[in-house]
């Protein structure tokens, strides 16, 4: 159960960064509208996943290498620190990015993900479930890398589905007034997890 | 701000927009009928009432006051619209709060709250001309758009009065100028107008003047060797490149406002040319994508009207004729009807452009005009003078608004006798446009009316990322 436990976290940490409108799925009904057809859903919700895995897989990568030659406590209260940083940019200080424009290729749309999930602290907020993961997991050693990147897959593949979901949900269904009734101000929502994040990280190092 | 849901009027989709509640309030800027100079009467925003079923129904309920004179209050817009819908940089719990007034001559910027009482905006920052200078390089800043990403302004001409003219930013949250946006500008030298085609990443821009050709009136002479700007430029807005420029002709003189169709999906656009040197007409002309490239055609040509020389303005009398003055024109949100306004012939026209290379005319009311003073239904006997020029369109489509000052030096060329301020308000309905007799709005003899911009958004303020 408590091994299960990390994975469940970065798979459940998927489903909450494909929810956010600002991590893709609104950029692919978009252009589901633009090319009028359901195919560049598909397409454009699979660009943003892969842009979205690469930079959680960044951030995890960086997270098991500090593991090689840092002692575990440094890297809870560096990832902490990190973690509030960002989190308090986003509760305070929202800032507008500004690095594609609408009319993109599959491969920018990849960029777009990776650039947004990074600018976002996306992989870090996997931080917990990875230390997690090496402790219940593996019992005190380290976590072996492919469980890292394992971790990283789990997590892209919850926020593929979410994000693919939202996307036909508003595409197929409801339609743009959904915009206009429930959209949360995730900024808002995502700097307390970025800090709900650090304090799990420094209660439980 | 709300933390469930964007702000209400900011719309995925036109056709959204067109769906939400009628507008409650107009703000209108209005300039001192002297320029404050021998008076020291400063500039206004006037708030008036548009909602039929209340008793200040077509008055002024409230005038702000600029607290300097001599800005020349012109054209303005909102802080935040329907574009902070726009996916790739969504920001959609900025609010649709912040009027941002330019000064057109003295380059000053004005930020008024409209959010604590709506009928009793309030003035909350300036921004100077020296600061603007130092940031941006620009002066005179014209149109205001709110972008996804920022608020963007067009501006006529450099510190001295020169050119080139062009396009700075102001930062969405603090309101500070950020620089001017254009990386490489190729053969653009005049501006005015701007907008996009948000989906293509695509900016289109007219040309005006620098401010030496405009500020003292027109030139005669500059518009006789056909000085004045002659084209449009397609700009690439991710690289802030110039594209394209697509050149009307020698004999077009001042392309002003441009109106891209409001849906998204759609790759064309209206803009308007003054005047002709051949035979004064005015003229509306379609921008559309034509393969890899962009294409221009004249699409509608208004005719100068023949007048006795007695009855014509110095300026006009050696032409004998009235010309049209084409200087605004709205595109309803659902791409449908084209309004022209006339400001020489006081005429205001509708056109279906459903087929945008083919508009067909469906109706025409006069207001004011050189010549004809055509008067308001609400009292047949009085002349007016100043002709329809700022028009602008409701959401929905129904209500078409106008003012009947253009610019002050160009004021007391085409109309000496001195303008009279007014804002009337036609009802677009199925056989056509009508004058609302119970809207009549007169301005104080101090001032006149120029840009209105309704609560909650109009036809020429947002953009929709989606169709």
């Amino acid at each position: 159960m408590t091994r299960a436990l990390p994975w469940a976290m970065a798979f459940g940490l998927g489903a909450f960064h494909g929810l956010n409108p600002a991590m893709g799925w609104l950029f692919a009904v978009a252009l589901g509208y633009q090319e009028e057809k359901r195919r560049a859903i598909f397409e454009a919700i699979g660009a943003l996943a892969t842009g979205h895995c690469l930079a959680v897989g960044a951030a995890v990568i960086l997270f098991w290498a500090a593991g090689a030659w840092l002692p575990s406590h440094w890297i809870a209260v560096g990832s902490a620190g990190l973690l509030v940083g960002f989190g308090l940019y986003w509760l305070l200080r929202p800032r507008h990015p500004r690095w594609v424009g609408m009319h993109v290729r599959l491969r920018e749309l990849v960029l777009w993900a990776f650039l947004m999930a990074t600018a976002h602290g996306a992989g870090l907020m996997l931080f917990p479930a990875l230390g997690a993961a090496s402790l219940c997991g593996q019992g005190g050693s380290r976590l072996p890398v492919g469980s890292a990147l394992g971790m990283a897959a789990i997590h892209t593949i919850g926020y593929w589905a979410v994000a693919l979901g939202m996307a036909l949900i508003v595409f197929e269904k409801v339609g743009l007034s959904f915009l206009r009734k429930a959209w949360w101000n995730l900024d808002v929502l995502w700097g307390t997890a970025l800090l709900l994040a650090a304090g799990t990280l420094l209660l439980y190092p | 701000m709300k933390f469930t849901s964007p702000d209400p009027t900011f719309y995925p989709s036109a056709r959204l927009a067109m769906e939400g509640p009628r507008e409650e309030l107009a703000y209108v800027v209005a300039l001192a009928a002297d320029g404050g100079g021998p008076s020291g009467i400063p500039d206004g925003l006037a708030v008036v009432d548009l909602d039929p079923t209340s008793a200040g129904y077509g008055t002024i309920v409230h005038w702000l006051s600029a607290p300097t004179a001599g800005d020349e209050l012109h054209h303005f817009g909102w802080n935040a619209c329907s574009s902070a819908l726009c996916p790739y940089a969504p920001h959609p719990h900025l609010e649709r709060r912040y009027l941002i007034i330019p000064g057109i001559r003295s380059s000053r910027i004005y930020v008024i709250d409209t959010k604590a009482d709506p009928r009793r905006p309030e003035i909350v920052k300036r921004i100077e001309p020296e600061q603007l200078i130092r940031r941006t390089g620009y002066t005179r800043p014209h149109t205001v758009h709110c972008g996804p990403d920022g608020i963007y302004i067009s501006a006529l001409g450099d510190g001295k009065g020169d050119g080139p003219g062009g396009i700075f930013l102001l930062d969405h949250y603090s309101f500070e100028p950020l620089g001017r946006w254009e990386i490489d500008r190729g053969p653009q030298f005049f501006a005015y107008d701007f907008w996009w085609h948000i989906n293509q990443d695509i900016l289109i821009s007219s040309e005006w003047g620098v401010p030496w050709m405009l500020e003292d009136g027109v030139l005669p002479e500059q518009l006789m060797k056909g000085a004045y700007g002659r084209a449009l430029h397609v700009w690439d807005i991710r690289k802030r490149r110039h594209l394209q420029k697509l050149d009307l002709g020698e004999d077009q003189q001042m392309v002003l406002e441009v109106r891209p169709a409001h849906d998204p999906r759609k790759t064309y656009g209206f803009t308007g040319v003054v005047l002709s040197l051949k035979d004064l007409s005015s003229s509306v002309w379609l921008w559309h994508r034509d393969g890899d490239r962009w294409a221009i055609q004249k699409v509608i040509e208004i005719p100068a009207e023949p007048a006795p020389e007695e009855e014509l303005p110095p300026l006009l009398k050696s032409f004998r004729a009235v010309p049209p003055l084409l200087t605004d024109l709205d595109l309803s949100l659902d791409d449908r009807f084209l309004y022209l306004s006339c400001w020489g012939t006081g005429e205001l026209l509708q056109y279906d452009v459903t087929d945008p290379f083919h508009p067909k005319r469906v109706s025409g009311l006069r207001l004011g005009g050189i010549r004809r003073s055509a008067a308001h239904p609400s009292s047949p006997e009085k002349p007016l003078n100043g002709g329809c020029q700022m028009v602008e369109v409701s959401r929905d489509g129904k209500r078409v608004y106008l003012t009947n000052s253009l610019y002050r030096a160009w004021d007391e060329q085409f109309y000496p006798a001195g303008i009279r301020g007014w804002m009337a308000l036609a009802h677009a309905e199925e056989e056509g446009l009508r004058w609302d007799e119970k809207f009549f709005v007169e301005f104080p003899a101090t001032h006149r009316p120029h840009q209105i911009r309704l609560q909650g958004g109009d036809c020429s303020t947002d953009s929709f990322c989606f169709p």
